[in-house]
């Protein structure tokens, strides 16, 4: 198997850092108004103006970067039973040629997604309760998309940077 | 009918190719919007936005951090010292004891893998030690383990309730009995299979110092589900009580627990979400679409035609689920077939409710099966056994799943009473 150059691998260990760190926040931040607001009302009558909606928001930009956390470490959904259908001397050539029929799909979305952001910001939609534009939001739809094509883009060059698949529940 | 059919091999062809489900399900969006939509893709991204856009959803996420904080902590082990102690003088007590921690694990963690490997990786080697049969402790664990989607909260029915626009609090209240009676079915055969094993004899002063010790674990369900069901929280206001209240006791009480634990968790948590949420926007886009141009309903009518009576339906769709069960996990079952499955059930009057806890012991059991039975390979992973090993180990407990299974599916009551 050819070895990947090291630039792919910093390049993914670092868009990983990044979202990673990102999410870490999001969760900490939406754990943390929840249960707040959840103390407030319990122990002082009172509540956090917003939280669950700030916290939905949160919730769906991390939910969105989580889709390239999964893929690169290989966690995405994927039902097997169709394997078969490939004799195992070509599994790898499927495999790659899987990793690029999901980058150019992704690619696809993501462009999907540039729209979205655009139609959002060109009907001046606005976030419910926080008041900002919705489109700040949406930016992370065709983000996400992008770096997920990234990573399938990579794997399928250097199959070696491909991790290892684990079904999840 | 030949687009459809176009479709279904084009499914087909990216399965085989390794693609991944959430693609698939993008291609099979993007495919049916163009054919039998408004020939706009830009619907297909804003139903992602909207199908996440919803404050039900913010109880996953925490469920999840919840169960990872309490795999990490130390209240699995308080909670097997419990059990234990309580059916010591019972013959196969441990085992019993086993099976029963993992019921109570599964009433706070809401997932079945969290509670295997938390409650698996103490109770294994103390089973072996006590001279259980390995191949019964693994069949054990790991069915024991799958309590975990049928007793409440449970993540698999958050996802039915979102995808059926059903009462997630009339589900967990459904799943109640029918939890007990699986728990009951497990613990029965522990029981008799292990009644050749020496008993221990019921000590006060050790019940009284386990009880002292897992006090805090032992309350944290009570509070939890109690919050549910008096209506005082919701179920997102239950998961962040669950997580602020696992996180105080595995910090300051049982103090085993760093705070750099919790970043772990939290990617941890970040991935599994990544796992689920594109998942769930997808299908929910997809579904819909297909909702919107009667496809349930027309699949529906046309089934209709070949099965007439309730109990052939209720067999059809036991037998239906549990071989998707075997070849797909439970997320995307749940994802795909509920909305389906919903609009047949209404034609042969079945209680939505009712039916996502078939579905959910359903898919239980594919927990079970193998070649995707998740805790399998999670057993496998967990205690480094051979798959063969395990699968043969939990054969007798799918067997008595399925007496449940027919069990509940055909007494409604017993997860209808509680409503």
């Amino acid at each position: 198997m050819t070895l990947a150059p090291r630039w792919s691998e910093r390049l993914l260990a670092a868009v990983f850092t990044l979202e990673a760190a990102v999410a870490v926040t999001g969760y900490a931040v939406v754990a943390g108004l929840l249960v707040l607001d959840v103390a407030l009302r319990e122990i002082w009558g009172t509540s956090i103006y917003g939280a669950q909606r700030v916290s939905v928001y949160i919730m769906i930009v991390t939910g969105f970067l989580g889709l390239g956390l999964a893929a690169s470490k290989g966690r995405h959904l994927r039902p097997r039973f169709a394997d078969g259908l490939i004799p195992s001397a070509l599994a790898s050539a499927a495999t790659r040629l899987g990793d690029l029929i999901m980058a150019a799909t992704l690619l696809a979305f993501a462009w999907i997604g540039i729209r979205f952001v655009l139609d959002a910001h060109e009907f001046g939609d606005m976030a419910r309760v926080i008041d900002i534009p919705l489109w700040y939001l949406h930016l992370v739809v065709p983000y996400a998309f992008v770096a997920t094509a990234l990573r399938y883009a990579l794997f399928a060059l250097f199959p070696a940077l491909r991790p290892e698949e684990v079904s999840a529940e | 009918m030949s687009y459809a059919l176009l479709l279904f091999g084009l499914s087909i062809v990216l399965l085989a190719l390794r693609v991944n489900l959430v693609v698939v399900l993008l291609v099979i969006g993007g495919y049916i919007h163009l054919v039998w939509g408004d020939a706009e893709l830009l619907y297909v991204v804003e139903d992602m936005w909207i199908a996440l856009d919803k404050e039900v959803l913010l109880s996953i996420p925490l469920f999840l951090i919840c169960g990872a904080v309490m795999g990490r902590g130390a209240i699995a082990a308080r909670l097997i010292e419990i059990m234990t102690a309580l059916t010591a003088p019972l013959p196969g007590g441990m085992a019993i004891a086993t099976v029963m921690t993992c019921a109570v694990f599964a009433a706070i963690s809401g997932s079945s893998a969290v509670t295997l490997i938390a409650v698996g990786s103490i109770a294994y080697p103390a089973l072996l030690a006590q001279g259980y049969d390995k191949r019964f402790s693994l069949g054990a664990l790991a069915s024991g383990g799958t309590l975990g989607v049928i007793i409440p909260p449970s993540i698999p029915m958050i996802l039915y309730g979102i995808a059926t626009e059903t009462s997630i609090i009339d589900l967990f209240t459904a799943g109640i009995l029918p939890g007990l009676l699986l728990m009951g079915l497990l613990a029965g055969y522990s029981l008799i299979v292990n009644r050749h094993l020496p008993r221990q004899s019921f000590s006060l002063p050790q019940l009284v110092g386990a009880l002292r010790s897992g006090i805090w674990s032992m309350l944290m369900p009570v509070i939890l589900l109690g919050g549910i069901y008096s209506g005082y929280f919701s179920p997102t206001e239950s998961a962040a009580v669950a997580l602020a209240y696992a996180v105080l006791i595995e910090l300051f009480v049982h103090k085993e627990l760093r705070l750099s634990d919790l970043r772990d968790v939290a990617i941890e948590t970040a991935i599994m979400m990544g796992t689920i949420f594109p998942v769930l926007a997808i299908a929910l886009s997809v579904n819909l679409l297909l909702t919107a141009h009667q496809a349930p309903a027309v699949l529906a009518e046309w089934i209709g035609g070949f099965i007439t009576s309730k109990v052939t339906f209720l067999l059809a769709v036991n037998v239906l689920l549990l071989i998707v069960g075997c070849v797909m996990d439970m997320v995307s079952a749940i994802l795909i077939l509920a909305p389906v499955l919903l609009a047949l059930g209404r034609v042969y009057g079945i209680d939505p409710v009712h039916l996502g806890i078939i579905m959910t012991v359903n898919l239980e059991i594919g927990l079970l099966t193998p070649p995707v039975g998740i805790n399998l390979i999670v057993a496998m992973t967990a205690f480094r056994e051979k798959f063969s090993l395990i699968t043969r180990g939990v054969l007798p407990f799918i067997a008595l799943m399925i007496l449940g299974l027919l069990i509940v599916s055909f007494v409604p009551a017993l997860s209808l009473a509680l409503l």
